[in-house]
């Protein structure tokens, strides 16, 4: 005598195993928004500050989703350890972290990632971050924000370590203050010949044919 | 009484056994975590049956397919888009002035495309209409046919005064309504899935396929903004 149906006990045993199951933390990715990204004039220095906007602990689960540009595509190699409660994330190119006050990137991108005059970054199909030409700053100091808004760049990586980077290094050979090396400063040099001013480059006490040299080998514009 | 209930235990368990139900024979699956989306805080894989996959809308690593609103979905990359669980938020770090509006009345936030039912969080329309009217069902132990015939796609029994969206079933007519809506772009996204698995996914979230660069509302494709 049969007192259960075959599928009666299917049910049974089935719906037992999942009642034993413990309350179960779901983990997810959606919630990743791209908040601020930062670039030079030519793209070497370039980061893309991703952070969790919703609050929720356990979006961890990045492995093989990607950030994209136009161009470049780039794969998490591996999920998250939680929790990830409204941190950030930094993905930039390798002469980003090599700048004085620069956070370690959590990822590295390759450079020129996306072109500053004009892109569009996604994280899968979960965020889009759009710009048009001349929108992002290339002054070296300024960011793009989420919101449109721009400002100083404020960099910050999953362990929390934030930073401003100035990306444009300094260039004492701009004598005349404009943004190259040329004839404006040789003349600038001659006028401190002997003397100490700025035109010393190699802090010899005295302006000179090795200042002058200098000079000569970083003609051109400011890099 | 002691002796009593282990005996009559002991002879449910027999009578269990005797009627030929073997602990065997639904299809039992460890799935990974890594391939999951889920996590358990104290193991390392949840246990389903192919009988509790659609009802549960869970992915099987084993079979390469999981079930959202009864629909058979081959791809991961959509159904880990549809997402289709609750999530916890951490209501003392939310920012967002509309998800804290949407969050204790069970609304939607439109700047997040993030749906709230009971605390929990859900990612797409889809997932967060189902969750708010729907309760999913085992169609197979559905009595009344015509609800049962239409957990295949969708349609309301006048009888019964209850909505079928796949094998979720709504008592209220409006967020059944709703949720027709969103189900038929499921289904195209699902058909969409052998072309482009993102643009099936960007289909569901009204977003942009970073392949073919081609952006979606309500389902269909739009103009890139």
């Amino acid at each position: 005598m049969r007192f259960f149906s075959h599928s009666f006990c299917r049910s049974f045993f089935a719906i037992a195993i999942v009642a034993s199951a413990a309350p179960i933390a779901l983990a997810g990715s959606h919630s990743w928004d791209i908040v601020e990204i930062f670039s030079n004039a030519d793209g070497s220095i370039q980061f893309i500050e991703m952070m969790e906007t919703n609050a929720m602990p356990n979006e961890i689960n990045l492995a093989g989703k990607q950030v994209t540009s136009n161009a470049n595509a780039f794969t998490f190699p591996s999920n998250l350890i939680p929790p990830t409660t409204n941190k950030h994330l930094l993905l930039a190119t390798a002469d980003f972290a090599a700048l004085p006050g620069a956070p370690t990137p959590d990822y590295i991108i390759k450079a020129g990632f996306f072109n500053p005059n004009g892109d569009t970054l996604m994280y899968h199909t979960y965020d889009i971050f759009s710009f048009g030409h001349d929108v992002l700053p290339t002054d070296c100091i300024n960011s793009l924000n989420g919101d449109g808004t721009t400002g100083v760049n404020n960099p910050e990586n999953y362990q929390d370590v934030k930073g401003t980077v100035d990306a444009c290094p300094p260039c004492p050979w701009d004598l005349d203050g404009t943004g190259s090396v040329g004839t404006g400063d040789l003349l600038e040099l001659f006028a401190q010949w002997g003397t100490a001013g700025p035109a010393d480059f190699d802090e010899s006490g005295a302006v000179g044919t090795n200042d002058l040299l200098i000079l000569f080998a970083n003609w051109g514009p400011c890099k | 009484m002691k002796q009593f209930a282990t005996t009559f235990t002991l002879i449910v368990f027999v009578s269990l056994v005797l009627a030929g139900c073997k602990v065997s024979s639904p299809t039992v699956h460890s799935v990974p975590n890594s391939q999951h989306d889920h996590t358990r805080d104290d193991a390392d894989s949840i246990l389903h049956t192919h009988e509790t996959l659609p009802v549960l809308s869970n992915w099987c690593d084993d079979c390469n397919f999981g079930y959202v609103a009864g629909q058979r979905i081959s791809s991961k990359v959509l159904f880990e888009t549809l997402d289709a669980h609750g999530h916890d938020v951490n209501i003392d770090a939310m920012t967002c002035a509309s998800c804290l509006t949407a969050l204790p009345v069970g609304g939607y936030c439109e700047s997040h495309r993030i749906g709230f039912v009971d605390s929990k969080a859900y990612f797409s329309r889809l997932t967060y209409s189902l969750a708010k009217g729907g309760e999913a069902r085992n169609v197979s132990s559905l009595t009344c046919t015509t609800c049962r015939a239409n957990a295949q796609e969708h349609g309301w029994c006048a009888a019964c005064q209850i909505g079928m969206v796949g094998n979720v079933a709504f008592k209220n007519r409006n967020e059944y309504t709703n949720a027709v809506e969103q189900f038929s772009i499921l289904k195209s996204a699902i058909d969409k899935t052998g072309d482009c698995e993102m643009c099936a996914s960007a289909m569901i979230l009204d977003s942009r396929c970073p392949l073919c660069k081609i952006s979606y509302q309500d389902g269909q494709p739009i103009a890139n903004p």
